[in-house]
């Protein structure tokens, strides 16, 4: 098992941390509210700082507990990212397909991040997919091939998401389980532009 | 002084006025020719001083240097001229907000200045009724009671200067000769209260503030000889102590970290012999000296041989040289005697003609072999008596026991480590007759037999108060621990068995598994070889860590060896049935509300449609 994976036997409890991290205004928060409780608002609320969730899931005889830490994208906050990024045992650092300015600044955050925590999984996440269809097939092209690389530098999943239409969000948190416990999973990619990328076998 | 015209003006009617006051003044002494010449010099040298204030601040200084000046003069004379000058400074300040212009060059700035002669003719004014209203009668009495002008010396200068700035106080007292006496004890308790208001720091005289400076060293600096207290057991060898720590270095440290515990029991001993901050509390003043010797008094323990030994000599002496004398007794409410190896008991009866024990709750003889409580120390006040510890007693038997529970029946704290006389005959009467127990301990190496369910069931089933029970290598069976279980569950938080070797797999690991000791946070298992399943153990273990109980479960090296590996094994299965879950859930396509994408593109076609 991997550090940073606190185990707690008792009653068969599992705790995992993961950060969210990325620049501002690409739904971070939003796809953490959604995870946790199912719901998405429109309206874009700054994240001041940090935030923080709790999820639980119940699995027979275990129960595992997500803690979802959101650190704000504005620069400002990057003294808080210690906060978000310590003892985490997955990093999911997330653009906005619409914005490639956004996933340019991974190799920023990533390298920030690494500062702090050189073991947790890294996972590049791509959000507002349910916009970046509507993006021109050569932009698409681009970005899709763009974040791959990415990926493969990093040596990370790569996912496309959509928190507003439900697109791979729980899937995100399914791949950090497998990566954490190094367990196969049993679910196809999804390679080709346009698609909702899937990339976790490595 | 060319402005002396103008004051003279203004000074005028006071004269007159003045002579016109003193004509009802029978004065048997001065003349009224010569004393009005001296009121009129007076008035004149004040209006002299004063009058710069035209032109000058009036400044506090001045005042205080021109009443100074004055009360050279006799003092009836002062005051009169301060009174002069008080109705001066009423008049002038009326005239001044009528017609401020005048012919002085300085005139303009007087009217600035109006308001600080308010506040000056403020002051006077406050005591010039005084020293109007006495005017009449005190005449004669200063010239024949030139003592009272002079009074007791007032050791505060800041009153001194206080008492010249008025000189009209003084007359106050000197209203007549037949009141003078007991007005100046008044006075002088009022000096008194003043100067202790002046001084400030009297705190150090109210006896409920010493009390609790007293006390509060006291607490902080008297150390009663304890047994110091080990957050855990030695490891009994250095593969023990690797089982424990997991690594070398740790394990080192606990090796010889217990080494040092008691080189530090050592030094508290040495501490506790001299009670540094309460002997010098004592020479502070009378009132210390009381409170410490209460709160000294109350404490009675000795830790070095020496010093017993030394204490009870002088204590002969002066029961010799005062043979006809009552002698105070001491009233401790507790008596400790710390690892006085060699005294022997003759000591004690010595005790008894020094000590008076009505208030006595608490006695402790901790290692002393040779030595035994008088039972004088409980005969009439055996109630009040809360913990009774004689630990490695060599005369603790059961006949003393069995008088001591029938005379101390609240006891709370009851431990008879390693007094190998005392047998189930004597814990029979403990639990037959004590009700309040909290903390039994009856560990011992040798002669456990002596000690057995017979005794004990009794006595667990009397007192469900017990928190803390000791029962190191007494014989007892599952029985007992089952009699914990039921009767004291919910207040047991420590649990010695060490070297109970008839406890079996059918109790501890039962009662655990049940969580019948819910607040369970100290269990010593040391060589209760019979033991084999350790998996409830471990399991209340971790429950006790996840409800926040930190708990400590001392083992031997043998037990330990077998619970680690137990331990491991069940780590094993547990991690094997979490991973299955995990990947069950993580692989079952169900359970997530994901939106197919294949589904989303086709719906989005058909809106584009």
């Amino acid at each position: 098992m991997r550090d940073g994976a606190p185990m707690e036997d008792q009653n068969n409890q599992v705790a995992l941390k993961i950060g969210l991290i990325g620049d501002s205004q690409i739904g971070k928060t939003s796809l953490m509210v959604k995870y946790v409780e199912g719901s998405f608002d429109e309206d874009y609320i700054q994240t001041l700082g940090v935030n923080f969730m709790d999820k639980k899931i119940h699995i027979r005889n275990t129960t595992i507990t997500f803690s979802i830490w959101d650190l704000g994208g504005q620069k400002e906050f990057i003294n808080m990212l210690p906060l978000v990024s310590n003892d985490a045992v997955a990093i999911l650092f997330m653009f906005d397909l619409t914005r490639k300015s956004t996933l340019n600044s991974i190799k920023e955050w990533y390298r920030q991040v690494r500062g702090f925590n050189k073991t947790a999984i890294p996972f590049l996440v791509g959000t507002k997919y349910d916009q970046f269809i509507d993006l021109s097939f050569q932009d698409q092209t681009e970005i899709t091939q763009q974040a791959m690389k990415y990926g493969n530098a990093m040596k990370a999943p790569v996912i496309f998401s959509s928190t507003s239409h439900s697109i791979n969000v729980q899937k995100i948190f399914k791949i950090v389980l497998s990566k954490a416990f190094d367990l196969k999973l049993n679910l196809d990619e999804i390679v080709n532009t346009g698609e909702p990328i899937l990339v976790f076998k490595q | 002084m060319s402005f002396k015209p103008v004051s003279a003006n203004e000074t005028k009617p006071l004269p007159r006025q003045q002579s016109s006051t003193t004509q009802y003044v029978y004065n048997p002494f001065v003349t009224n020719n010569s004393k009005e010449q001296v009121d009129s010099g007076c008035s004149e040298t004040s209006t002299m001083e004063i009058d710069p204030e035209d032109k000058t601040t009036y400044s506090c200084e001045q005042a205080i240097k021109r009443s100074k000046s004055c009360s050279i003069l006799p003092t009836q004379l002062t005051r009169r001229s301060s009174t002069s000058s008080v109705r001066r400074f009423q008049r002038r300040k009326g005239r001044l907000s009528i017609t401020p212009p005048r012919n002085n060059p300085m005139s303009l700035m007087s009217e600035d200045f109006s308001e600080q002669e308010f506040s000056f003719s403020e002051e006077f004014s406050m005591n010039s009724p005084f020293s109007i209203s006495s005017s009449g009668s005190a005449d004669s009495d200063l010239e024949s009671l030139p003592d009272t002008d002079e009074s007791t010396p007032n050791t505060s200068p800041l009153y001194n200067s206080n008492k010249t700035c008025f000189p009209f106080f003084k007359s106050n007292r000197s209203i007549s000769s037949y009141f003078s006496l007991e007005q100046k004890k008044l006075e002088e308790k009022e000096q008194d209260e003043l100067r202790r208001r002046l001084k400030g720091p009297s705190i150090f005289e109210i006896p409920e503030i010493v009390y609790k400076i007293i006390d509060f060293a006291d607490a902080q600096n008297t150390n009663i000889p304890q047994e110091g207290a080990t957050v855990r057991r030695k490891p009994l060898s250095f593969k023990h102590a690797m089982l424990i720590y997991g690594n070398k270095e740790d394990a080192k440290a606990a090796m010889t970290a217990s080494k040092n515990v008691s080189s530090v029991e050592a030094n508290n001993a040495d501490n506790a012999t001299s009670r540094g901050i309460l002997h010098n509390c004592l020479l502070v003043n009378k009132l210390f000296n009381q409170v410490t010797t209460e709160f000294m008094n109350k404490k009675f323990f000795f830790s070095s041989e020496g010093n017993f030994m030394k204490y009870l000599q002088s204590k002969i002496k002066e029961q010799e040289s005062s043979l006809l004398k009552p002698v105070t007794k001491m009233s401790p409410s507790m008596i400790v005697l710390h690892k006085l190896f060699s005294v022997k008991s003759e000591a004690v009866e010595l005790l008894n003609k020094q000590l008076d024990y009505s208030n006595l709750e608490w006695i402790e003889f901790f290692m002393c072999p040779k030595l035994l409580p008088s039972p004088f120390m409980f005969e009439s006040n055996g109630h009040k008596i809360k913990k009774f510890v004689v630990t490695g007693s060599k005369v603790l038997d059961d006949n003393f026991m069995i008088h001591l529970s029938k005379k101390c029946r609240n006891l709370e704290v009851l431990d008879i480590r390693a007094c190998e006389l005392v047998s189930d005959s004597g814990i029979y009467s403990i639990g037959k007759y004590c009700r309040n127990l909290k903390v039994i301990n009856f560990g011992r190496k040798k002669r456990g037999h002596l000690i057995t369910d017979n005794s004990l069931s009794n006595l667990v089933k009397n007192n469900p108060k017990l928190n803390t029970i000791g029962l190191a290598g007494c014989h007892v069976s599952d029985k007992v621990i089952w009699d914990i279980a039921i009767h004291c569950n919910q207040a047991v938080e420590r649990l010695s068995l060490n070297n109970c070797a008839l406890i079996t797999n059918q109790s501890i690991p039962l009662i655990l598994h049940s969580n019948y000791l819910p607040n369970l946070s100290v269990l010593e298992l040391r060589f209760v070889e019979q033991l084999t399943n350790f998996k409830p153990i471990i399991e209340f273990k971790r429950r006790q860590q996840f409800k926040g109980i930190s708990i400590l479960i001392e083992v031997c090296e043998d037990l330990c060896a077998k619970m680690r590996q137990q331990e491991i094994d069940m780590d094993k299965v547990l991690s094997k049935r979490i991973f299955k879950d995990i990947l069950e859930y993580v692989n079952d396509s169900n359970n997530d509300d994901d939106v197919s994408h294949v589904h989303f593109i086709n719906e989005r076609r058909s809106l584009v449609r």
